[in-house]
């Protein structure tokens, strides 16, 4: 005798197998979905990514499991937007012990930050630098600013990258962002990141900030 | 596997609906998982509920909320709400951005407001302190709304109330020791008065 006179109780586990494995499938693609450009309420300009609903009360099922495990107590978009990078500005992945540039001018905001993580987490490093913002970062004449990750001591503005291996993110964080950012952020000039040139490297007073020049 | 017809679709209709379940329930268990831990960790930090403590600027050492902020003195107050409201008195450090966001276990941001939103809503009135009463229903409100500034309903029993002052520099001890201490002022009490 099947399950209702349909099916066997072997059919009935097989059939909760296959939906387990159909929902694993289903997250799968969610999480593709979130990683290309043509995702629903993500913000792509250039490497950098946001989403708009994060924190706030629209979000789904999914958006609110993802930003439990990347971001937990993220506040609505009318409050901070929350960019992330997870490359340069060519594209390729962040790296630790490489040294990048990240150039730009400021951003529509009552404040904003760059936070660079690895595997989500601040990089120890014996100075407790872990990031610029609006109101330390040096910025030279024509307002614009330059910022330096490398993975020694510098000077200026600088932030220690680390050496270990790991997932590099950089956070751009805008709290009061101006209406602009959420309606059309592609028409905002965004901070690039490069790679830092071998020569800039070895020579101190190229990487020190403005001030140092 | 199925022989018939009917059985073939009973078991797609099961596994689909199996899916479903199985979907919105793993989602629902890591939001959960996550958000409970976490809740718990600031629980032990704050030896209590109901209590707001000053975590300070979050640091590699101190702080395993993943990509948290750097620039910001933090406070927080993991509340439940069985005995009745809360009353948060909150001190407003001047001239920066201050913002107290509250939160229901499930992750739900239910209230923000910043230090610029306030001065709008109190106009005419300094900002120093504010007095927010923070309750689960409109109906544990009755003898303790006109005690407080802003009341607030989360819509669930617990959660968290997160405070953030940002410092023009984290580097500055000073700046940061000076916004902790004002931070320290901010009181939790449970009004004397409830339904």
């Amino acid at each position: 005798m099947g399950v209702c006179g349909v099916i066997s109780l072997s059919q009935l586990l097989s059939s909760v197998l296959a939906g387990a494995v159909l929902s694993v499938l289903l997250n799968l693609i969610r999480v593709l979905r979130s990683v290309s450009p043509h995702s629903g309420d993500v913000i792509r300009v250039g490497p950098w990514h946001a989403r708009l609903s994060d924190g706030g009360p629209r979000m789904t099922a999914y958006q609110r499991a993802l930003v439990a495990v990347t971001g937990l107590w993220a506040m609505r978009s009318s409050e901070a937007v929350y960019f992330t990078s997870l490359h340069d500005s060519r594209g390729e992945r962040l790296r630790a012990g490489r040294s990048y540039l990240i150039s730009g001018r400021n951003m529509p905001a009552r404040w904003w930050s760059l936070t660079v993580y690895r595997n989500f987490q601040f990089i120890p490093n014996p100075w407790r630098r872990y990031s610029r913002s609006s109101t330390n970062l040096k910025f030279e004449a024509d307002g614009t600013w330059k910022l330096w990750l490398t993975p020694h001591e510098a000077t200026g503005n600088w932030m220690p990258i680390g050496a270990d291996d790991g997932l590099l993110a950089i956070s751009l964080r805008l709290y009061n962002p101006d209406d602009v950012v959420r309606s059309n952020a592609q028409s905002l000039e965004f901070p690039r990141i490069e790679v830092a040139p071998a020569a800039a490297i070895t020579d101190a007073s190229c990487i020190a900030g403005g001030d140092n020049a | 596997m199925p022989d018939t017809a009917w059985g073939w679709i009973a078991w797609s209709l099961g596994a689909v609906a199996c899916a479903a379940v199985w979907n919105y329930s793993s989602l629902w268990i890591v939001v959960q998982f996550l958000s409970r831990r976490a809740l718990a960790r600031h629980v032990r930090l704050a030896g209590g509920v109901n209590r707001i403590h000053v975590h300070g600027l979050n640091t590699a050492e101190n702080c395993r909320t993943p990509m948290s902020i750097a620039d910001a003195v933090i406070a927080f107050c993991v509340y439940d709400l069985r005995s009745g409201p809360l009353l948060l008195d909150l001190a407003i450090p001047q001239g920066r951005y201050w913002s107290v966001t509250v939160y229901r276990v499930d992750t739900t941001n239910v209230f923000s407001i910043n230090d610029q939103q306030l001065a709008t809503k109190l106009e005419g009135r300094p900002v120093e302190r504010i007095r927010m009463l923070l309750a689960k229903s409109a109906a544990t409100t009755v003898f303790a709304a006109d005690s407080a500034d802003i009341t607030v309903l989360s819509g669930d029993r617990r959660g968290i109330v997160l405070i953030r002052s940002l410092v023009s520099d984290p580097e500055n001890e000073v700046e940061a020791a000076a916004v902790a201490a004002q931070l320290a002022t901010s009181r939790a009490t449970l009004p004397s008065a409830t339904l």
